[in-house]
């Protein structure tokens, strides 16, 4: 198949999926509280300790800054694919996938793309809000390279965590319940991508591991970019380790997943 | 619980109630033994959750010893207690959450209303978790380890109007969630309800006082978790106050009566599976 009929399949698809989740567009608005109320608890709880003297190593306007994008860029580069995936697995549900001329992850990606299309516009006036109540210290760079940065640092992040959660859901080929490790992986992620609280406030003797680590180029490389002070060398360098990890994500699950087929008897086979 | 003739006073429905919600306890327990790994795996989650729950406080204290007023020590006393409020929680309300709205979309209601019991106590209770139990046990150890590092003077008076206090918060903090979910009369699905009501629980993970004042007075009285977490622990580490307990009990009174009564309105819209 060439990729221009895969794309095509994918925008069907994509078309189909975005129909079927605007019935359910009161559910995504409440979702979308969810999504808002972490952060901004975190920061509200943050610059309590900043207010109390506390000596960060970073300051109000990074902080702020940070918790009020942060559930807009959690949730671009969010996936939640492995569960439903690991589900088809277990009950033969990808059968009909694998006798179609297109393939269960075009599926996958067009949810993924048509649900954030939807997840975006109702989460757009919760951060209007939030940024509405910190506007005198969100602080966000005015150079544009730093956001073609930014743009690009989202849809390799967003690749990579839904080729990690593909990856996941090939153990469902070998384990019944994956439930476990998906959720082992959660709790680690968000301390390692900077979901409860930016990478900088980590201990000073974890952060050389920290700065390489795959989780942090699946949400805070994206933050820091129009966030952090980040000199050239430590772009350069971000940015060339954001461009690989997908690369390496999809190649491992495309293997795994091929290695999985291979093993796969539907239910009844 | 209205007077009926299985129940001449309250106190007799009181404690036909009691006994049902024994028999479903025992029947919960039982069906738990039945899944060992699903018990095992709740328990090895909450534990997780906890020690992760901890490492954004740890962190916050490295950098300060003190936030209006609260030490480290403090606050780790407070995740502790929050653990115990949400464990209660999440042991006898929670499994029945998801369920109100399928029981108004399927129609399975109408079987709940035709039984001898009170309907808000059924759809309320019904249902209960019993591996919770050892979430509050380490949520006692949290607190504990909290409170010897903490700053103030544990005493037999602190305790009780925590214990007091805990209770209040869970009731609070249920009546507020039942009220929400609801809404499932007048909606086709609840679902992300539990959702919501889970992330704005987080926010009792940290002492009140670190909010401002229109959040703090959201917590303590439209969304009481501050009842659940920041009141007890004020009262284990001295700074309690008996009014506190005093207002707690009459707002879990005033909830209860007033969710009695949203109920009884709520059903008036149920129309049944068939009709």
């Amino acid at each position: 198949m060439t990729l221009s009929q895969s794309l095509r399949i994918i925008r069907r698809l994509v078309i189909i999926d975005f129909t079927g989740a605007l019935i359910y567009r009161a559910e995504f608005v409440m979702f979308m509280v969810s999504t808002i109320l972490a952060p901004a608890i975190s920061l509200l709880v943050w610059r309590a300790a900043l207010a109390n003297g506390a000596s960060l190593p970073v300051d109000a306007e990074y902080l702020t800054t940070y918790f009020v994008l942060l559930g807009l860029v959690s949730m671009l580069t969010s996936s939640w694919t492995s569960s439903f995936l690991a589900e088809d697995i277990r009950l033969g549900n990808i059968s009909k996938w694998i006798i179609r001329p297109g393939s269960t992850h075009f599926n996958g990606i067009a949810n993924n793309l048509s649900e954030k299309m939807i997840k975006s516009v109702a989460l757009a006036p919760f951060i209007a809000v939030l940024w509405w109540f910190f506007r005198d210290t969100v602080v966000l760079p005015s150079d544009p390279l730093r956001w073609v940065l930014f743009l690009l640092s989202i849809v390799a992040a967003a690749i990579t965590v839904y080729a990690l959660d593909v990856l996941t859901a090939s153990l469902a080929f070998w384990i019944d319940d994956i439930g476990g490790i998906n959720y082992a992986r959660g709790l680690l992620a968000a301390i390692l991508r900077g979901q409860l609280l930016p990478l900088a406030l980590l201990p000073a003797w974890s952060q050389g591991f920290i700065d390489i680590q795959p989780f942090r180029f699946t949400l805070s490389f994206s933050l820091e970019i129009v966030v952090g002070n980040l000199t050239t060398q430590d772009l350069v360098l971000g940015t060339t380790l954001q461009l690989i990890y997908p690369v390496l994500a999809v190649l491992a699950a495309r293997a795994l997943w091929q290695r999985g087929l291979r093993a796969y008897t539907a239910v009844g086979a | 619980m209205t007077s009926s003739p299985l129940d001449p006073t309250f106190l007799h429905a009181f404690r036909r109630h009691l006994r049902l919600w024994k028999r479903f306890l025992t029947q919960s327990v039982v069906r738990e033994t039945h899944y060992r790994t699903q018990f095992i795996a709740t328990f090895v989650v909450g534990l997780l959750q906890l020690v992760f729950s901890l490492i954004p406080v740890l962190l916050l204290y490295s950098f300060t010893d003190d936030i209006n007023g609260w030490s480290r020590g403090d606050v780790i006393a407070l995740g502790g207690v929050y653990q115990i409020s949400i464990a209660l929680l999440w042991f006898g309300i929670e499994p029945n959450m998801e369920r109100i709205s399928l029981y108004v979309r399927q129609g399975d209601l109408d079987l709940i209303l035709i039984r001898p019991v009170s309907g808000l106590f059924y759809v309320m209770l019904r249902w209960i978790k019993p591996a919770e139990i050892f979430m509050i046990l380490t949520g006692l150890a949290v607190t504990m380890v909290g409170l010897a590092q903490g700053s103030g003077a544990l005493n037999a008076g602190g305790i009780l109007q925590a214990m007091v206090l805990v209770i209040c918060g869970v009731i609070l903090v249920s009546s507020a969630w039942t009220a929400i979910v609801m809404s499932a009369f007048w909606f086709t699905t609840t679902g992300p309800v539990a959702t919501v009501v889970a992330d704005v629980m987080q926010a009792g993970k940290y002492p009140l006082s670190f909010y401002p004042t229109a959040i703090r007075l959201f917590f303590s009285f439209v969304f009481p978790v501050g009842f659940a977490s920041t009141f007890p622990v004020d009262a284990l580490v001295g700074r309690g106050d008996w009014n506190i307990v005093l207002i707690g009990i009459t707002l879990s009174v005033l909830a209860l009566l007033l969710l009695r009564r949203w109920w009884h309105f709520a059903i008036r819209f149920y129309s049944s599976a068939s009709s």
